[in-house]
């Protein structure tokens, strides 16, 4: 039985934090960083069918970035030398922190939130040797940073929170001079891998390609609600080879490579950018924007189609489908069948489409 | 300012669809039907399955390829055709072992074209065609001596053929109108004018790239290590000619896109061509000694400095740009 004390202890802790969500932010589904016409960048709101529901000012470009479980809050990561990341809040339009990287690292420009939305996690690595580390930071204590671990490889890129609360890192090989070129210094060595980590660091698995593609850097990720992981790659090895560039693999097993058919293969260019699971989870499908077009295979990794679409970059997960999003503002649907148009905006899309 | 430039940019955009139209009754369509028309009369020229018969026809194929070979976007990217046609680079050596294995078999499935259309791509198409008519290792066509290697040259030109006039076909028929009318109402491909500009532009630097990257980069390699063999058709001497021939089309789509209004840029490109045409090195053999060497690089700085001016000059008057993404991986 609710007692008056109780009912007006409820009444005001509500009066006092009022919980803004989603909701207060449009309820977007995803969030996408662009570039707009007059040369400034924004984090955008973006639904499913393609509204856009808020469109905040950035002091640089935005890579990806984490959208908080509950509360409307945004982490974006600055693009490159990526030295801070921003904590946006998606109702008022402000930026409320900047967080800077830890001294001699940077932010690999991906992080994403604890299932409670207590902790963020952030990919960062050493400037000097290439290291992986992933920091932690307390959300509800101004988002101090309480702790990291080793990100079990060089380079870590994309990092992915896991149906059971544990991580998954993309630690993609590569160390990289911070120069304006971003020489890369090691492509001969490179050994990329697939780092499952418990919250407090300790790795519970740990998947590398087969010795001849140990060129091709893994880079991101998604994940399967049955566990499947998909791991899209970047070859860095001779441009006339054209390697595998997504793999699916879970846990106890080997990654299954997905082949595409002779003729198609070097159209992707050796670079996939992107990668989601459909909103069914049939199908994967990875964006190539060098080539200009998705590759869409079922979630066994069979072959289906490689629509055309210039500079598509992000892709996110709607039902029986796909969104993309491009550098030239446009927005599609993708289907097993069919590429329609959503939305035309005056934004080029960054790489990355943001699932909220 | 930001007004200012924004109405420029603005105003500046309004001759776009008149270049894609342009692009595409002056350079592409005239392309794409030239090189149709080679590949049938390569085809039939294939009846008498000598080296020396074919080869002329083989070039004139060669020579329209490198009209188009730039534009890699719509029909010509349906079902893998371009790769088809034209699978280089071949840095495995792909093509030669698929042919032997072939000939060894003396596999049946070449006599229909459905059966042809199921070999490997690498065992395809112009570089395939080349191998058969210049290549020692492949003497059975030239000496006609073997039967199977003159039914295979005549496989290989029929479906060259084939995949040549469904792309003219596509584009006549189809893909030409969803190009022209972009940005209108129900076209799912090209959502606004500047899309068609843009898929036009891309195709100029991308090209630019390949010119310069490959075909001059690859003969290259490093100065201490200069790859002769890997230059794009070096056994039947056009390596030289491939690169002048795609820096002439490439010059061409550049001057119907701006319309004459980048002279910088054009006269880069011109200066490219000049540079490749006054090489005398055509199969590319010159870069094993460093004056040959730097030579062609010469002519590879000259590609790259066009590539740099189209994209400073003609990108901005069209309001369009390299891909966001494309261009700036991560």
């Amino acid at each position: 039985m609710t007692t008056r004390r109780d009912f007006l202890a409820t009444l005001l802790a509500a009066a006092a934090v009022p919980t803004l969500t989603w909701a207060d932010a449009g309820s977007p589904d995803f969030l996408a960083a662009a570039r707009a016409p007059d040369g400034s960048f924004v984090l955008c709101g973006l639904t499913m069918q393609g509204r856009e529901t808020f469109r905040i000012p950035l002091p640089a470009l935005g890579h990806a970035g984490a959208s908080h479980p509950v509360r409307p809050e945004a982490v974006t990561f600055a693009r490159r030398p990526g030295t801070f990341a921003l904590v946006i809040d998606c109702v008022h339009g402000q930026v409320v922190r900047s967080l800077a990287s830890p001294e001699g690292k940077h932010f690999s420009g991906h992080g994403t939130f604890s299932a409670d939305g207590e902790t963020l996690f952030t990919a960062e690595i050493d400037n000097a040797t290439g290291a992986g580390r992933i920091g932690l930071w307390a959300q509800a204590d101004g988002y101090r940073r309480i702790g990291q671990f080793a990100s079990g490889g060089i380079g870590p890129h994309d990092i992915l929170r896991l149906a059971g609360g544990s991580l998954l890192v993309a630690n993609g090989g590569i160390v990289t001079a911070l120069d304006d070129e971003r020489t890369q210094l090691n492509l001969d060595t490179m050994r990329p891998n697939l780092s499952y980590l418990a919250t407090d660091g300790t790795v519970i698995d740990q998947i590398e390609l087969v010795p001849e593609l140990h060129c091709n850097s893994i880079r991101h990720l998604a994940a399967h609600s049955d566990g499947t992981v998909a791991l899209p790659m970047q070859w860095e090895g001779d441009e006339a080879v054209h390697p595998p560039l997504l793999g699916l693999h879970l846990r106890g097993g080997d990654p299954v490579l997905c082949k595409v058919p002779d003729a198609l293969s070097p159209r992707m260019k050796s670079y996939a950018g992107s990668v989601a699971f459909d909103g069914n989870g049939r199908n994967v499908a990875i964006t190539c924007p060098k080539g200009g077009v998705v590759t869409l295979f079922d979630r066994d990794g069979r072959f289906i189609d490689m629509p055309e679409r210039a500079d598509v970059c992000g892709v996110g997960a709607a039902p029986g489908g796909f969104v993309l999003t491009d550098g030239f503002g446009g927005m599609m649907q993708l289907r097993s069948d069919s590429l329609t148009p959503l939305a035309s905006f005056d934004l080029a899309w960054d790489n990355h489409l943001i699932s909220v | 300012m930001r007004p200012v430039l924004s109405l420029i940019l603005a105003l500046a955009a309004s001759p776009v669809a008149a270049g894609v139209d342009d692009a595409i009754d002056a350079h592409i369509l005239p392309g794409y039907a030239a090189f149709a028309q080679a590949t049938a009369v390569l085809n039939d020229a294939a009846g008498d399955c000598s080296a020396d018969a074919l080869r002329p026809a083989w070039n004139d194929a060669f020579d329209a390829w490198m009209g188009v070979s730039h534009l890699r976007f719509g029909p010509v990217e349906q079902d893998g055709r371009s790769v088809i046609m034209a699978f280089w680079p071949d840095e495995r050596g792909v093509t030669p072992r698929a042919l032997a294995a072939l000939i060894a078999d003396a596999g049946p499935i070449i006599e229909t074209p459905a059966g042809t259309a199921q070999i490997s791509v690498a065992a395809r198409g112009l570089f395939a065609l080349e191998y058969l008519l210049y290549d020692p290792q492949f003497a059975g066509a030239d000496s006609g001596t073997s039967a199977y290697g003159c039914a295979l040259v005549q496989a290989l030109t029929l479906d060259l053929a084939t995949v040549a006039a469904e792309v003219d076909d596509e584009w006549r028929e189809t893909y030409a109108a969803t190009l022209r009318t972009a940005g209108d109402e129900g076209n799912a491909t090209y959502l606004s004018d500047r899309e068609a500009t843009q898929a036009l532009f891309t195709s100029l630097l991308t090209g630019l790239e390949f010119t310069a990257d490959q075909r001059l980069g690859r003969p290259m390699g490093t100065f201490d290590r200069p790859r002769p063999m890997r230059a794009e058709t070096w056994r039947s001497e056009r390596s030289q000619r491939n690169v002048v021939l795609s820096l002439r089309a490439l010059s061409d789509l550049a001057r119907h896109l701006s319309d004459g209004s980048a002279p910088l840029a054009e006269a880069a490109l011109l200066r490219a061509v000049g540079l490749a045409e006054a090489l005398d090195d055509p199969a590319f053999a010159g870069v094993v000694d460093p004056s040959g060497r730097l030579k062609v690089e010469v002519v590879q700085q000259a590609v790259r400095a066009a590539r740099d001016a189209a994209l400073a000059e003609i990108a901005p008057s069209l309001g369009v740009s390299a891909g966001f993404n494309s261009a700036d991986g991560d």
